[in-house]
């Protein structure tokens, strides 16, 4: 026991130096690169019209003049008290400013996300059952086929098949981002199956590959001796050691899913963070972009330490093993 | 699937050109349909000047015209050639992703080999860089990189390779630590070869499989995401066509002319099913396992 919580311990101290590269290279991305955050708001055909001292003086004002270690400190130091501090040409605060639009992104995903889970589980078992089986190709060949269909594609197709053939769903979400959670909800079905068309295959290929595997390891042979019936085998058996290789890839599979929700967003018009970053995009708003960057790792990284919990939880050889990079 | 691939050394010759797994490959439709919309795809992408009946830009004639002799697919909302801008659309994605990503797959093979066979600290420090630029979801982090460089494919280039090197970096390190514990690896550091002699001389070569597969995974993730990103308005932009631009544009006639919408989407979509498809039967073939592409 001591040893788990040694592991969690270490896992929690390298999340935290993970959060902090993270918040680095947003820094970097968005105020050190060409042009500091001054000349990235103000946009090009404006700028001729400020003076050089004028651009110093506002430049000390917001604290653009010091050095880059020092403006970095500040940042991490901001972003990890998710204080996000002010936008710089209107002062408004950024933080209660995509409040509401953070919770509805993560409606959205964590909706999508059971979904799909629910999907990948009963998919990869089904085809488990029978590995080359017809079910299996057809199954495989499916989920690799919507793999390729980009989102916003899936997206629009939506719109055109339920919105405008059909007319079973509103096109656009018109709901404000206050509005009631359970009408944003109720809204979001479209954008949820958008995401789970492309997002399921993913996951499945690693969950039919670790069914596969453990199907064919040795104690599931040994249950299947002992004439325990087929469905308890796969279910109780084979399954939690097959969600290991899935658990792996919980953050490349988040950040997928947070990516393509931008998209998905953008096409239903849903409320989210998504529409608030493009927007920030647009106005380079960048203490937005970067609270809404910093946030999306944040999401990614505390799903992959749960996900790297889940597998010290089922797999007892992760365990004993002293170090797992 | 489950089966280990035992690695084999490089075969110099082209021999698997025509090698009975290629055959095998190539004998399930699906692959062979992939490796046909690929090609076709390249071929339109080189092609495409030649073939268009019309400058991409100019104005032909009057503005959605419905398809005829002469406008294949019609014009679009102010009057340009369909056609000639629906073959021409994936160009400049197809160019940008394959440049960036032939040095985010040069750049990942170098710091994956480095990091799975030296270890220790090394390894440690360039796999949580690798797990930080991970976090950050790639569509923003190119978004980021972009407002900061810019759009041109002068830009899009280094962006795409940045965005992409820490993915090849985690396949090539996993690949490599694997390879490590075999035997010729043990026989050359026996025989006192050098670190960097075994990392260029032995694994490098069992590596090529895997770079092939993860050259053309990863330049369709990246036209994925340069086309999602046109859509967005944050891309390639006018009047350059593109299809994720394209498909932005038709939105707006949606409801009276969906083709317009279907066509650029249709063309995107092709092109992915066929990278994909190809991709799955010929590392099934070869034996790449669906756990080494993470």
């Amino acid at each position: 026991m001591p040893q788990i919580l040694a592991m969690t311990v270490r896992r929690l101290v390298m999340s935290f130096f993970i959060l902090s590269i993270t918040a680095l290279i947003v820094f970097l991305g968005t105020e050190v690169l060409p042009g500091d955050a001054l000349t990235a708001t103000i946009p090009t055909e404006e700028l001729q019209f400020y003076s050089a001292d004028q651009l110093a003086e506002m430049r000390s004002e917001l604290g653009l003049d010091r050095p880059i270690p020092v403006r970095f400190l500040e940042v991490w130091a901001r972003l990890m008290t998710f204080d996000f501090g002010t936008t710089i040409v209107k002062h408004e605060p950024v933080g209660p400013r995509i409040f509401h639009p953070m919770i509805n992104s993560a409606i959205l995903a964590g909706v999508a996300l059971v979904v799909m889970l629910a999907l990948v589980i009963s998919l990869g078992t089904l085809a488990s059952l029978k590995p080359g089986g017809r079910l299996d190709t057809t199954i495989s060949a499916t989920t690799l086929f919507t793999y390729s269909m980009p989102d916003f594609v899936v997206s629009n197709l939506f719109v055109i098949v339920f919105a405008v053939w059909l007319g079973l769903a509103p096109a656009v979400i018109l709901a404000p981002t206050n509005a009631p959670k359970l009408t944003i909800l109720a809204a979001s079905i479209l954008p949820v199956l958008a995401l789970c068309v492309h997002g399921v295959a993913y996951q499945y290929r690693l969950l039919r590959a670790g069914m596969v595997e453990a199907l064919n390891s040795d104690y599931v042979e040994r249950a299947r001796l002992a004439g325990l019936p087929t469905w308890r085998i796969s279910l109780v058996h084979a399954l939690p050691s097959a969600l290991i290789p899935m658990l792996n890839g919980t953050a490349s599979f988040v950040a997928g899913l947070l990516s393509g929700s931008v998209v998905v967003e953008a096409v239903f018009k849903y409320p989210g963070a998504g529409g608030e970053l493009l927007r920030a995009l647009s106005q380079r708003e960048i203490p937005t972009i970067q609270a809404i960057a910093f946030l999306a790792a944040l999401a990614v990284v505390v799903a992959n330490l749960l996900a790297d919990l889940a597998i010290l939880a089922l797999d007892p050889r992760v365990r004993t093993r002293s170090q797992n990079g | 699937m489950a089966d280990i691939p035992v690695s084999t050394p490089l075969r110099r010759s082209l021999g698997w050109l025509r090698s009975r797994r290629l055959r095998r490959a190539l004998s399930e439709p699906a692959t062979l349909m992939g490796l046909i919309l690929v090609v076709a795809h390249l071929l339109l992408a080189l092609l495409a000047p030649l073939l268009a009946p019309y400058d991409t830009s100019a104005l032909v004639g009057a503005p959605l015209q419905h398809p005829s002799w002469e406008f294949l697919m019609g014009t679009d909302q102010i009057g340009r050639d369909y056609f000639s801008r629906i073959i021409a659309g994936g160009r400049i994605a197809l160019m940008v992703s394959f440049l960036g990503i032939a040095i985010a797959v040069v750049s990942g093979t170098v710091l994956g080999i480095i990091a799975g066979y030296i270890g220790g600290r090394t390894d440690e420090i360039i796999m949580r860089i690798v797990d930080a630029m991970m976090a950050i979801p790639d569509l923003i982090l190119i978004a980021i990189l972009i407002l900061a460089l810019g759009t041109g494919p002068g830009a899009l280039i280094p962006v795409v390779a940045v965005v992409y090197t820490w993915g090849v970096v985690r396949v090539i390190r996993a690949k490599t630590i694997s390879l490590s514990t075999l035997d010729f690896v043990r026989s050359a550091e026996l025989r006192g070869e050098t670190r960097l002699a075994v990392m260029v001389r032995e694994i490098l070569p069992n590596l090529i499989g895997l770079l092939g597969v993860e050259l053309a995974v990863r330049v369709s993730s990246a036209v994925l995401r340069i086309s999602a990103l046109s859509f967005l308005g944050l891309g390639i932009s006018q009047p350059t066509p593109d299809w994720g631009l394209m498909v932005q544009e038709a939105m707006g006639v949606i409801f009276t002319d969906p083709w317009f919408l279907l066509l650029p989407a249709i063309m995107l979509s092709s092109l992915i099913i066929g990278v994909n498809f190809m991709v799955d039967g010929l590392s099934r073939a070869f034996g790449i396992t669906t756990a080494e592409l993470g």
